[in-house]
């Protein structure tokens, strides 16, 4: 005669599937995750505001993307310093983007000087690329520059707010960071 | 039970989500006009579900990371284009959507699981109980083998059946809301989360009723 298996009394009622499911939810990533994960995204969407840029800018920054340095770049690496000076050039009233000369050739890093800027000029201008291209025709540097903790401006990729943060320094000799770190 | 938890959940959260979609709006429109401080609170609000969703999909923890990154990234590109005709969410929701099942059907015979740390504390009580008596007190133990049992048995559903279930169980969306997300009919929605939940209850044989 076949033994039947007498219920337990002290067994919990089984589970239905969307109680099971709800356990997904307790798969969670933590803190540390969350931190890289928003070092890493505005790394690609600076990227991604670079290469809606035609031309040089987008090609050296591909360039400075896919080397070495990159790979192994940390805030740590901030460390090669030049400084540069902005140039304002008022004609009949009107401020022009200001642009960043560096001092000598530089890898890596780059810290600008910058006067006070006003920032409703200064958003408009094309402070960043025009920087770069400058420096990339005069041989002054070889890997692009960009700002630490740099969020994104939507149409205009990192112009308006490298500008928007000169304008904000609201003093003479506001320093502008710049890493490869971002 | 299914439809009228949705049509209660939609009465419910009315105006909740009006103001939410209200709320989003002003940061696209901010976005729009050039204030990328007003994506990175989007992008913070939305983090957790955007990932959770393509994690639940692909079983991959790196893979949801970067699906995440980009589905943004595809975001805050194409935001000039966003006319405001569904919710933020739901179209973020869709290009995540899209992006990911791309990538489970571009990796279909490249498929690694990497699974994310489980968060006790999060654990229903019922499931708690359970396992507790199913693995003698060994907690962990069971909750390892519950997270594994369940992803395994996700991953044998078809992307789409198994999107619909994550969208619908785990996410708590709603039959219309999911029909927008995934640009398909409300009965399909419900058919294929009616197929689905019929192979998980086989596939999960050993903790069902």
């Amino acid at each position: 005669m076949p033994q039947v298996r007498k219920p337990d009394q002290n067994e919990p009622a089984a589970l239905s599937v969307e109680q099971l499911l709800r356990f997904k939810k307790a798969e969670q990533p933590s803190q540390a995750f969350w931190d890289e994960f928003e070092r890493k995204m505005h790394q690609r969407m600076f990227q991604a505001a670079l290469e809606r840029r035609p031309g040089t800018f987008r090609r050296v920054f591909t360039a400075f993307a896919h080397s070495k340095l990159f790979a192994y770049a940390t805030p740590a690496t901030a460390a090669v310093i030049v400084f540069g000076a902005v140039v304002m050039s008022p004609e009949s009233g009107n401020v022009t983007a200001p642009v960043a000369t560096l001092a000598r050739s530089v890898d890596m890093v780059v810290q600008v000087k910058a006067p006070a800027l006003n920032a409703a000029t200064a958003s408009q201008s094309s402070f960043v690329s025009d920087s770069l291209q400058m420096n990339l025709d005069n041989g002054n540097f070889r890997k692009v520059l960009a700002a630490v903790d740099m969020p994104f401006a939507s149409q205009s990729g990192s112009t308006r707010y490298v500008a928007d943060r000169l304008g904000e320094q609201g003093r003479a000799g506001g320093v502008l960071f710049a890493s490869t770190s971002f | 039970m299914a439809f009228s938890r949705a049509v209660g959940q939609t009465v419910e959260t009315e105006a909740l989500n009006t103001a939410q979609i209200d709320e989003d709006l002003a940061l696209v429109r901010s976005v729009q006009e050039g204030d990328s401080r007003a994506f990175d609170a989007l992008t913070r609000k939305y983090r957790e579900r955007i990932f959770s969703i393509v994690y639940n999909i692909t079983a991959n923890r790196e893979d949801a990371a970067d699906l995440t990154q980009e589905a943004f990234i595809r975001a805050f590109t194409s935001i000039a284009r966003f006319k405001g005709k569904s919710s933020f969410f739901t179209w973020l929701y869709r290009i995540a959507v899209n992006a990911t099942l791309s990538h489970v059907k571009r990796h279909r015979m490249r498929r690694f699981f990497s699974f994310e740390n489980i968060n006790e504390e999060m654990a229903p009580t019922e499931i708690v109980e359970v396992l507790a008596h199913k693995h003698a007190g060994d907690r962990s133990a069971g909750l390892s083998e519950l997270q594994e049992k369940l992803n395994e048995a996700l991953q044998k559903l078809s992307p789409k059946h198994r999107t619909v279930v994550i969208l619908f169980e785990i996410e708590g969306l709603n039959h219309q809301e999911i029909a927008q997300i995934m640009k398909t009919s409300e009965g399909t929605v419900r058919s294929r989360l009616h197929y689905a939940k019929q192979e998980l209850q086989a596939f999960l044989q050993d903790y069902v009723k």
